[in-house]
């Protein structure tokens, strides 16, 4: 074993209980770099990452190839965190798209290689499990014409497209990569022809006429087609609509992607950074501090429908609600009486007194003090509520 | 006496207070009618023969055989029942109620029939021998501010009486007749001369009367108000000046109170007063839901019960004294808050001891 160290040879059993953990890189990783990392403990990695970042922050502005810094922090970075960037220690979203931001800016990289690659990376690190956005991101470049020269991009976004099952438009784009004379062109026609050769095999025919439909831009011929469809039945459903061109406007729909429609539009987009795209998607799950207002919190209303208060008020009758009444008889210098009953109610206001009994006979509309005393009568009312009151 | 199972190992101590375990051998009638009962009466024929009215308009007659107690009949009012009584023959049960009728319920045949009526619900009854041939007649007392003599044989009264206030409560022994009305009013009727009140006076009791008994000897009565005080009180000046007094009962003194405040006391309503009908003892019952016996001419309290935890609207002795019926229902003093479904609506037959009703002789 001392010979293989003396070597260079590294042990396996060093990588062996964290192979698990490591992602493995589309060049490959060096075995021994490995090792030394994950022997570093997390206080190493961040002296190492703080050299870097000071590093961007100094010589930044001065570098020839600032990409050069970048490539080289995001190197370190892929070694560092054998995990991947997807991990959380690895801050390898904010880093690449700080190097993404930063060189979109400058001429020289619009058709750098080394740059559209890193794009395709990020394509491929933060947006593999969504369609939609890596397809958003394939548009912005398009529009700002990164790597509008190299046949890597093109190629690129027609397998995408084909993944979505646009093959109209991944021939499209592939075309279109053959017209801007991107280089090396003739990879890119042998792409195109494979492509085409692909689909026949397939037998998925193509319409036509599909490149002129796509010049007449803003004519929606590609209509929206689910991904999921059978794609013969996608394919009657394009005849048909070209057939039907009256048809057309009422398949249009601007919310959907057509590819016509937004390829060619303005090429002043911003690009948005994954984490304001999804920041309508996220709870935020940062630790609440003190003093902190997180805002209200939207209450929904179990009261259920309006009849159903309605029947809750009639029954809610708070009156005479709160409780036994007592008496509380104070006698200077002896302990208070609290007398159980409601005293006040035995005497009313008129002089009068009444019984429990009474009080409940009235209450059961048994006993009518009417009959008592006629004079009463004007008083009966006020009582009655009273009495209600029990 | 074979219808109690009574514990052979009398206490014989003379506890003032009683446990639990003195009301073991109580027979306990749950759910004896739909509503609250308002008056309990004994025959005064049988030991364990019994009525009892209730707010839900019935007159429901008990017997006790073999300590089990049985329904035996029953008759309707037409409004809640307040009162019922036993004729001295046993043969009848009167009953007065809210809606405004006496009613006559012959035992034998089971049938009811309207004696009597009055301008308002008919609150409380006896049957007494008034006059001087000593005839038995009924006489109902009624929130019409009257009390009506009735022969039970003409639908009309012998006599109708004027009384200060709405009749709240009356009661009779030999020649004595009392009735307590509102406004703290007391008539004192001397049989003999049924037609006018003896003597007019005021409750001592700073509150509301609620009940009114007289002693065995037709001498004096004592009353109990709303707010957990006893008046006993005898009908000659003289005697009253020399042994009438008033006492406080069915008071607890809150357990809970707030640091540095003094104590307060929860007084409880007097609700049912009952004399022995031979020991001449006396037995109250309150809201608290105990029952406490007492012996006013020793001016002691004989035996305190536990409370039940349900007011006690009314108590009352069979013929002898050997048993004490004690309802358990709400009496409707804290308002129709407190009158849970599950408040208790239980009759209990007590089983009294002489330890708890007989005087004891001074040492």
């Amino acid at each position: 074993m001392d010979n293989m160290v003396e070597k260079g040879v590294v042990d396996f059993s060093d990588i062996e209980v964290e192979k698990e953990n490591v992602l493995p890189l589309r060049k490959g990783r060096s075995a021994k770099r490995l090792v030394n990392v994950l022997k570093q403990r997390d206080s190493e990695l961040e002296v190492t990452r703080a050299s870097f970042e000071r590093r961007l922050e100094t010589e930044l502005s001065t570098l020839d190839d600032p990409l050069c810094l970048f490539l080289e922090y995001m190197d370190w970075l892929h070694i560092a965190y054998p995990q991947g960037g997807n991990s959380k220690g690895s801050n390898m979203l904010h880093v690449m798209e700080r190097c993404l931001m930063h060189c979109k800016a400058l001429e020289c990289y619009t058709n750098d290689p080394r740059y559209l690659t890193l794009w395709l990376n990020y394509i491929e690190l933060f947006y593999r499990d969504s369609y939609y956005e890596s397809k958003d991101i394939f548009v912005f470049l398009y529009r700002n014409k990164i790597g509008g020269q190299l046949s890597m991009f093109y190629e690129e976004f027609s397998n995408l497209l084909c993944e979505m099952n646009r093959y109209n438009e991944a021939c499209y784009i592939l075309n279109d990569g053959i017209q801007r004379g991107a280089a090396p062109t003739d990879r890119l026609r042998s792409k195109f022809n494979e492509t085409k050769l692909q689909l026949d095999e397939s037998t998925i025919s193509l319409p036509n006429n599909h490149l002129n439909i796509f010049e007449d831009s803003g004519q929606p011929t590609i209509l929206n087609r689910n991904r999921n469809d059978i794609l013969n039945a996608s394919n009657m459903k394009i005849r048909h609509s070209q057939s039907t061109t009256v048809e057309t406007p009422i398949y249009k729909d601007n919310q959907e992607f057509t590819l016509t429609n937004s390829i060619h539009l303005d090429a002043q987009a911003n690009f948005e950074l994954k984490a304001s795209r999804n920041k309508e998607n996220k709870r935020s799950v940062g630790v609440l501090k003190p003093e902190s207002n997180v805002g209200t919190i939207p209450q929904f209303d179990d009261e259920g429908p309006v009849t159903t208060s309605k029947t809750k008020f009639i029954f809610n009758d708070d009156l005479g609600r709160n409780g036994p009444i007592y008496y509380i008889n104070t006698i200077v210098g002896q302990k208070s009486e609290k007398i159980d009953c409601n005293i006040k109610l035995l005497h009313a206001k008129t002089n009068e007194e009444y019984s429990v009994e009474q009080l409940l006979a009235l209450s059961r509309n048994v006993y009518k003090k009417s009959l008592k005393r006629s004079n009463e009568s004007d008083l009966a009312p006020i009582k009655r509520s009273r009495i209600n009151h029990i | 006496m074979s219808f109690f199972q009574r514990s052979s190992t009398s206490t014989g101590t003379s506890l003032t207070m009683a446990t639990e375990k003195d009301l073991a051998n109580d027979i306990v009638i749950p759910n004896p009618a739909e509503d609250s009962i308002s008056d309990i009466a004994f025959s005064s024929q049988r030991d364990f023969l019994f009525a009892v009215s209730s707010w839900d308009g019935k007159v429901r007659i008990w017997d006790v055989q073999n300590g089990v107690a049985q329904g035996r009949s029953q008759y309707d009012h037409a409004g809640p029942v307040l009162c019922t009584r036993w004729s001295s023959d046993g043969t009848k049960v009167a009953s007065g109620a809210c809606d405004n009728t006496v009613k006559l319920f012959d035992v034998a045949s089971g049938q009811a029939q309207q004696v009597g009526n009055h301008d308002g619900p008919v609150k409380t009854l006896r049957f007494v021998n008034c006059g001087p041939t000593n005839q038995e007649c009924l006489v109902t007392g009624s929130w019409d501010k009257t009390i009506k003599y009735w022969d039970l044989r003409q639908p009309t009264p012998i006599s109708t009486m004027m009384m200060p206030d709405r009749v709240y409560t009356m009661d009779n022994k030999q020649q004595l007749l009392v009735v307590g009305t509102a406004e703290k009013h007391i008539a004192i009727i001397n049989l003999n001369n049924p037609t006018t009140i003896f003597k007019a006076t005021q409750s001592p009791l700073k509150w509301q009367t609620r009940v009114v008994a007289c002693y065995n000897q037709g001498d004096g009565y004592a009353i109990g108000s709303v707010e957990g005080r006893c008046a006993i009180r005898y009908v000659d000046d003289e005697v009253q000046k020399k042994s009438g007094f008033s006492f406080k009962c069915h008071r607890q003194n809150s357990t809970t109170r707030a640091a540095g405040a003094q104590g307060q006391t929860i007084v409880y309503s007097v609700n049912s007063i009952a004399f022995h009908p031979i020991y001449g003892t006396f037995v109250t019952a309150g809201s608290d839901g105990s029952f406490h016996f007492w012996d006013k001419d020793h001016r002691h309290r004989l035996r305190g019960f536990p409370s039940l935890n349900a007011s006690i609207p009314v108590v009352n002795f069979n013929r002898n004294g050997s048993v004490l019926a004690i309802a358990l229902s709400y009496d409707w003093h804290q308002g129709h808050m407190a009158n849970r479904p599950d408040y208790p609506n239980v009759i209990r037959l007590h089983p009294t001891t002489d330890d708890e009703v007989k005087e004891k002789r001074k040492k």
